[in-house]
Order: C-alpha cells, then sequence, then structure tokens
C-alpha cells in the first residue's frame, strides 16, 4: 500500500479486521497511537497481552471473568434458582446495567444458525442443561432475530420433560435490534413481562 | 403524495440533476441513453430502496465516480413534508437518511412514499413465472404493511437457514430429524402468517382490479384475479381459511414432502413456492389472453395497485410510467392518462417521442415537460 512503514501498514490491517472498524478509521488510530508517549502505548499493548491471559470463561455461566466462579455466580446476594439465558456476554452487561434482575445468567456464546454451521454442539445448550439443580425458573433474553427464535423454542423443548418454569421476555424489544442496543427502560419492562414459552 | 424537488448526483450517466416539478403530469423525452429513465429510476431508489429495474446497485453508480446520491422532498396529501436521501458508495448497506430518522435501513422507509411502477417490464405479470407474479405481490404488500415486510424477511431468513440445514444433511448423508424440526416449526409459523396476508390481500385486491379493468376495456370482458397457496387441497374454500387450518395444512404439505426434502436438500414446500391465477373471460390470461388483453390487464393491475394501496395508506400514491406509451394503442394510453388525472396523482412519464402523448392531453390538465439528452435535464417551462 501507500504508507511509508511496514509497522504501519501491519497495524492499519489489524486495526480493520475489528468489528465496525473500516480502512478509515483503522489509519486514524493508528496515527493516533503514534502520536502517543511510548509509556502509553507500551500500558495499551501490555493490557492487551493481560486481557487475553486473565480473562477466561465462568464455568459456570460462561460469561466472562477473571475469577472461577464469576463473581456473580459466588455471590451470596444473588437468587441462585432462577437463571436469564443469554446469547452474548454484552447482552449480561445490558441486563445488569438495569438493576432488576438478581438471578444468574447463562451465557450460550452464539444461536443456532446453520448457515455458519452453528448446531446445538457449538454452543453452550449442554452446559446450561447440566446445572439445572435448585433452578426454579429460566428465563430466555435471546435477540428477537430468527435464529433466537428457534434457539428459544429448542432450549424450551429440551427443559419441557424437567418441568422447570420457562420464560422468555417480552416481545417490547423492537424487531431486528439486538439486545445489546435496546435502552435500559425496554429491557427492564421486557424482563418484567416475560411470558411462559 | 407530491414531489417537489429532486437531486441526483452520480446516478447511470447523470453527473449532478436539480429537478423541481409540477403536481401533474411530468414528462421527460429524450433518446434511449438519454437518462430519462434514470429520473424515475431515481425516485424508485427513494421509494423502494433499490431500483424497478433488475440492477446491481453498484452497476448504477456512473462511470469512475465513488458513490451515488439521491435526495428527495415531498408533501403528503395533508402537506406534511417528507424528505429522504439515499447514499449508496458500493459496498456495504445503503445510507438512507430522512426526516424520520437516520441511518435507516430498507424497511423503515418502504411505504413511506407509496408509488406504482408501469413499464414494459412487468408484463411478465400476466404472462411470465410464478416467481414474477409473487414478486409483484411481495412489492406490494411490502408497502401496504410493515407487518407483512418484516414477516417476508424472516420467512426467507428462515428458509435460508432451512435450505442449509437441508443441503448439509443430503452432503452428509446424515439427517438429523430434530435439528431440522425446529426449523420447520419456525417456516410454518410465519409462512402460515405470510399466506394468511396474501388470502387477505387478493379479496380486497380484486375489486379494485375489477373495476379498473372495466374502464380499460369498457366494460365488455370479466376478469379476475386469485391468489393459489402451494399445495393447499383443489377443493379447499381459500376465503375462509383461518390461521389455525392454514397451520394444519402447511404441516401436512410439510409432511409429504419430507422424505424428498432430504433427498433433494432443498425445501419443497412454503409461500415461496406460491402463484396467483389471472383469468379473462374464463380462461387463464396466460394462456389465452390477447396482446391488447395484456396490455389491459397490466395498466388495470398497476392501478388497481395505485387504488389498493391509496386505500390502506390514505396517501394518493405517486405514479412513474416508464416508456409505456409507445406500446400502447391510443386508445389505451388515453385511458392511462385519464387514469392518474381522475385520481389527482402525480405521475412521471418517460418517452422518445413526445408528439405520443401531446395530442392526447385533456384540455386544461396540469403538465410540464422535460427535455433529457446525454445525462443532462432541460426544463421546457422556463
Ligand atoms: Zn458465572
Amino acid at each position: 500500500m501507500l504508507y511509508t512503514s511496514e509497522s504501519i501498514e501491519r497495524i492499519v490491517d489489524l486495526f480493520s479486521t475489528l468489528p465496525t472498524i473500516g480502512r478509515k478509521t483503522a489509519q486514524r488510530l493508528t496515527f493516533h497511537l503514534l502520536r502517543q508517549s511510548t509509556e502509553f502505548v507500551d500500558s495499551f499493548a501490555y493490557a492487551l497481552v493481560e486481557l487475553k491471559k486473565n480473562v477466561k470463561y465462568c464455568s459456570s455461566c460462561f460469561n466472562y471473568t477473571e475469577t472461577d466462579p464469576c463473581p456473580i455466580c459466588s455471590s451470596t446476594k444473588r437468587n441462585k434458582t432462577i437463571i436469564c439465558v443469554v446469547e452474548e456476554p454484552n447482552d449480561v452487561f445490558a441486563i445488569e446495567k438495569t438493576s432488576e434482575f438478581h438471578g444468574l445468567y447463562h451465557v450460550l456464546h452464539g444461536v443456532l444458525n446453520p448457515l455458519e454451521g452453528i448446531t446445538q454442539n457449538d454452543i453452550k445448550i449442554r452446559e446450561l442443561l447440566q446445572r439445572l439443580e435448585d433452578v426454579e425458573e429460566i428465563i430466555l433474553a435471546l435477540n428477537p432475530s430468527v435464529e433466537g427464535e428457534v434457539t428459544t423454542q429448542f432450549i424450551a423443548k429440551s427443559l419441557k420433560p424437567l418441568e422447570i418454569k420457562t420464560t422468555r421476555i417480552a416481545r417490547g424489544i423492537p424487531i431486528g435490534s439486538d439486545l445489546e442496543f435496546a435502552d435500559e427502560a425496554t429491557i427492564s419492562r421486557a424482563i418484567e413481562g416475560r411470558s411462559v414459552v | 403524495m407530491k414531489i417537489k424537488k429532486l437531486y441526483i448526483e452520480n446516478l447511470r450517466n447523470h453527473t449532478t440533476t436539480n429537478l423541481e416539478f409540477g403536481d401533474g403530469l411530468n414528462i421527460f423525452y429524450g433518446l434511449n441513453g438519454s437518462g430519462k429513465t434514470t429520473i424515475i429510476e431515481a425516485i424508485a431508489i427513494t421509494s423502494f430502496t433499490k431500483s424497478f429495474l433488475p440492477v446491481q446497485d453498484s452497476s448504477l453508480i456512473k462511470f469512475n465516480e465513488e458513490s451515488y446520491k439521491i435526495s428527495l422532498e415531498a408533501k403528503n396529501d395533508y402537506e406534511i413534508p417528507y424528505k429522504i436521501s439515499v447514499n449508496y458508495t458500493g459496498k456495504s448497506k445503503k445510507e438512507i437518511n430522512s426526516n424520520i430518522g437516520s441511518n435507516l435501513s430498507p424497511k423503515d422507509v418502504i411505504g413511506e412514499m407509496p408509488t406504482i411502477v408501469l413499464s414494459p417490464d412487468f408484463k411478465s405479470i400476466t404472462f411470465g413465472a410464478p416467481q414474477d407474479r409473487r414478486d409483484f405481490l411481495d412489492r406490494l404488500l411490502s408497502q401496504s404493511s410493515k407487518v407483512y415486510l418484516e414477516d417476508l424477511m424472516h420467512y426467507r431468513r428462515i428458509l435460508k437457514q432451512r435450505n442449509s440445514l437441508l443441503y448439509q444433511a443430503k452432503i452428509d448423508y446424515h439427517f438429523d430429524k430434530s435439528s431440522v424440526e425446529h426449523w420447520s416449526n419456525i417456516l410454518i409459523t410465519k409462512g402460515a402468517e405470510i399466506i394468511l396476508r396474501r388470502l387477505k390481500f387478493a379479496s380486497e385486491f380484486t375489486p379494485f382490479f375489477d373495476e379498473v379493468y372495466k374502464f380499460v376495456s369498457n366494460g365488455s370482458e370479466k376478469v379476475t384475479i386469485n391468489y393459489m397457496p402451494y399445495g393447499f387441497p383443489e377443493n379447499q374454500e381459500l376465503k375462509n381459511l383461518d390461521k389455525d387450518r392454514i397451520l394444519e395444512i402447511l404441516s401436512e404439505i410439510s409432511q409429504k414432502n419430507s422424505k424428498d426434502e432430504f433427498r433433494r436438500g432443498i425445501t419443497l414446500f412454503g409461500p415461496q413456492k406460491d402463484d396467483i391465477k389471472i383469468t379473462v373471460n374464463g380462461g387463464l390470461a396466460k394462456e389465452t389472453a390477447s396482446q391488447g388483453q395484456h396490455k389491459s390487464l397490466l395498466i388495470a393491475i398497476k392501478f388497481a395497485e395505485f387504488n389498493f394501496l391509496r386505500n390502506k395508506k390514505n396517501e394518493t400514491p405517486i405514479a412513474l410510467l416508464d416508456d409505456i406509451f409507445s406500446e400502447l394503442d391510443k386508445e389505451r394510453s388515453e385511458k392511462v392518462i385519464k387514469l392518474v388525472n381522475m385520481n389527482y396523482a402525480q405521475t412521471f412519464i418517460t418517452l422518445t417521442d413526445i408528439s405520443h402523448i401531446i395530442d392526447l392531453l385533456p384540455e386544461g390538465i396540469n403538465y410540464r415537460i422535460f427535455e433529457v439528452s446525454g445525462g443532462k435535464v432541460i426544463d421546457k417551462n422556463l
């Protein structure tokens, strides 16, 4: 390309692999970093390495954590008889912000998606079915996409023989918009207005 | 709806075109390739977020340019302004902004400015393949109902997912019944919604179609338009179907096809295979209608579409007539002009020869003439 430095080229390439970052933004970020002090860039690079080294899945809920089990799973203040099932760690964050939910979570890390080759064995459904001792209610809070819908139906059907109350969040969230982007009020209302699947 | 202003940048052979329109007929004449159709194509893009012609968006960008831009200002029947702009850089999605919001998706704007297009390309509705008739149905219903548009988008996605599962099962030679079953269930549920809306549409559309056809053909012939959901039993009384019965029938068709679906690796039932049956004097139009009848049918379908949309949206649609007058005899041409005139439709007309239309215009009709050549437009009224 046009850059006078291979290092610049390499970083621009890397930045532009990130979601929502186009080539132009990647360039801007790269030049911004070059203008910063060496200390800043060092600590930035170190933080990236530490991020990947320290952050793992919680062995119970599969959210990201540095301690296992994660702070939510090990908290004595949470209601352990109710589990809210979400697609991604982002969704836990979105629901936690509302302070409306005091149970535990389960992160699936995806939904059923044959086009991308994702089957029930590729997401954390089996792990959910294995942690149901003492659980009285499962709330399915997946995104309102067709894939989210099918995954909701799939899990509801798997739970049926176990006779655990299974609810889904109300469809107050506009179709097509992700949980991650819904505002707090909408998410709160959706959790309150959940219905039996 | 009345379009007041249109701005076009780097669309086909237009570099920058700035236009102001009259509320009646706006007539664009010029040779083939002059860029006259591009003007109504630009209007169609703001209305449907894509051209009415089967083209790739990237091929609409002017040669050697990076993006096209269209912006439009209109007023609805209550004089409330509507503004929209569509920007396309050849990559990813179109950027759509309007006074209802910014960074919109197609489903936010489709139906906001109801529009009908009458073009020789749509002759295929009466004598083409089922796909041509489904496209007509889907485009019209998408403009009239956001719920339909959303259901349709979801249905297409489900179909794609289910097909990929069936295809995978075929090449792996392993059929996991339970994983297909969930996709079948949701396909049937969404499919039933679509069929239900198409059924309702057919019964509402028929009187409009009948009325306009009578007007165009001077009342001598009897036409019908019937919706044919794929695989439904012949003896089934369609009018009285409720959702539960539709779900039941779809499940039966699904079960009948499941072995073949696995063998062929593709979904073999559902509303993506529906058709519409159009008849003239009892005969299937596709097989028995004359050239002239096909022309009258197309006019009738398009103006029935106009009346249907106006009725649903409480808004007068825009009429785009692309290169239609060279195909029509004098009598049918006069009928078309009468139809737009008596409906107070703002109308955009393209033709090669201005003399084709001038003599047909009734006295007192409000019209403006524009000459188009080499992507440039001359307003002949200034
Ligand atoms: Zn945890």
